[in-house]
């Protein structure tokens, strides 16, 4: 028979030693020594009962993870348990065979409804080839606050997934961006733009005075009411109450920072926002990138929406970024990006869902659900 | 069902050119989720329960029929 003695288990405590060593031998630079952390959602010293996360052992030895984040998707005003799967990593040496299928496998059996947001094309062919229904790729906006800084500091060859997606206009800005004066025309064309915008941001702020947009230190109980206003307003939404936010973001003051739209003392909308300065990056140079990562608003009224828009554009200026992307889903959120000069780029994420037949089926489409890049940890690369 | 003609057919590839030397390297289709279509098929054309360990030695058709000979399969 064959060499070792291969399983897939749930983790236990007794194999918090070799879940350690698993991650110190694949990121070892988690453990103090430099380069980017682990986040807490990707990998959790000691997951517990609420945060399943299943192992490919070999005799005793963790040579594949995954683990789940718990949420509820509403839909409607119909509640329904489900995990974002998240932190999928096998040892490279044992990549490409079956510990990859078999780990997703453990899944469909042991949760009732787990969703993925994932970048990689070969990990997505496996969730697919086990069943996950694939909705599409989440769109992608950006809006250019710095465009000299941007063009010059975006290295647009090694942007893989502009490659993939949209190969012809790569190929095309690709010479454009690597000569001075191609730059400098592109930067000028997008500063116009952004000036033209700019003026329009400060026009349209002075008609938005019936709603107070303020910088927020906690989520207060207003966050729950604000759920229950407009929470069964959608058709497909992972549950934004005050408990989900505080558990995803926790204290925000250190990684996030939150606009919250007031009509009088009625919180109507929010907003969760990240700014990342990339280092030397080799594909974003030394960018300053904005991140609009999450917000909660009614889709049947955007004038909210409108109004936080307008305010973290500014706080996005202020911050000195040279873009301000969002990722989102939503056909109403979506429209309200393009109003605030917005323009759509290739994304990157791939949503895509297993729901056991136990579980009443999902059959939103991919515009009818909200999801953006704080859902699952996809927040933790912009 | 040979063992050749249900590798051609998970991996639906012509019959004639699986060989007893055909292996993972050698047939493009034969990636994760083909591995794992191959041993459910398997497991399904013998009416045997393959061990995850054994699943992960079957690199080659050669190395399919030595292992499937181990749980009472008989090739000619």
């Amino acid at each position: 028979m064959g060499t070792g003695n291969y399983t897939v288990t749930v983790y236990k405590p007794a194999l918090a030693g070799e879940l350690r060593k698993f991650v110190r031998r694949f990121w070892p630079n988690n453990f103090g020594e430099g380069g980017t952390p682990l986040s807490s959602e990707q990998f959790r010293e000691e997951p517990t009962n609420t945060h399943p996360t299943f192992l490919f052992l070999k005799d005793h030895e963790v040579i594949g993870h995954i683990t789940a984040i718990p949420v509820q998707v509403a839909c409607r005003s119909h509640y329904v348990p489900a995990y974002w799967v998240v932190g999928f990593m096998v040892l490279p040496e044992y990549r490409n065979g079956l510990i990859g299928p078999l780990l997703i496998k453990k899944v469909n059996e042991t949760l009732p409804f787990a969703m993925t947001l994932h970048v990689e094309e070969n990990v997505l062919k496996i969730f697919k080839g086990l069943g996950w229904r694939h909705l599409g790729v989440l769109p992608q906006y950006v809006r250019v606050v710095n465009p000299y800084g941007l063009v010059n500091n975006l290295h647009i060859g090694r942007l893989d997934f502009l490659k993939r997606r949209t190969p012809r206009l790569a190929k095309f800005f690709q010479p454009i961006a690597s000569s001075f004066v191609g730059r400098w025309i592109v930067s000028s064309g997008l500063g116009l733009v952004s000036s033209i915008w700019k003026i329009g941001g400060r026009i349209a702020r002075g008609y938005q005075r019936q709603y107070a947009v303020l910088e927020e230190k906690e989520f207060h109980a207003g966050y729950d009411d604000l759920w229950k206003d407009v929470g069964e307003k959608f058709d497909a939404a992972v549950v934004r109450d005050r408990a989900y936010l505080t558990s995803r973001y926790g204290t925000f003051p250190h990684a996030y920072r939150v606009l919250a739209c007031y009509s009088g003392q009625e919180l109507v909308a929010y907003c969760i926002l990240k700014v990342k300065m990339f280092a030397d990056d080799h594909r974003m140079g030394n960018t300053r990138i904005g991140t609009i990562v999450d917000c909660l608003f009614d889709p049947e009224d955007a004038r909210p929406l409108h109004a936080l828009l307008l305010e973290a554009v500014c706080l996005f200026r202020k911050e000195t970024v040279d873009a301000i992307v969002c990722t989102a889903s939503l056909s109403v959120l979506r429209a309200s990006l393009l109003r605030h000069g917005f323009f759509k780029i290739p994304g990157n994420l791939n949503f895509a869902f297993h729901i056991s037949p136990s579980v009443t089926p999902i059959t939103a489409p991919l515009d009818a659900w909200h999801l953006m890049r704080g859902d699952s940890d996809a927040a933790e690369n912009f | 069902m040979t063992v050749e003609n249900v590798v051609a057919t998970v991996f639906q590839i012509d019959k004639e050119s699986v060989t007893e030397g055909s292996a993972r390297d050698t047939i493009e289709a034969w990636d994760s989720m083909g591995h794992l279509s191959l041993i459910t098929a398997l497991e399904s054309e013998y009416k045997v329960q393959i061990a995850i360990a054994d699943a992960m030695d079957m690199g080659s058709v050669r190395q399919i029929k030595d292992i499937l000979r181990k749980y009472g399969v008989a090739f000619q």
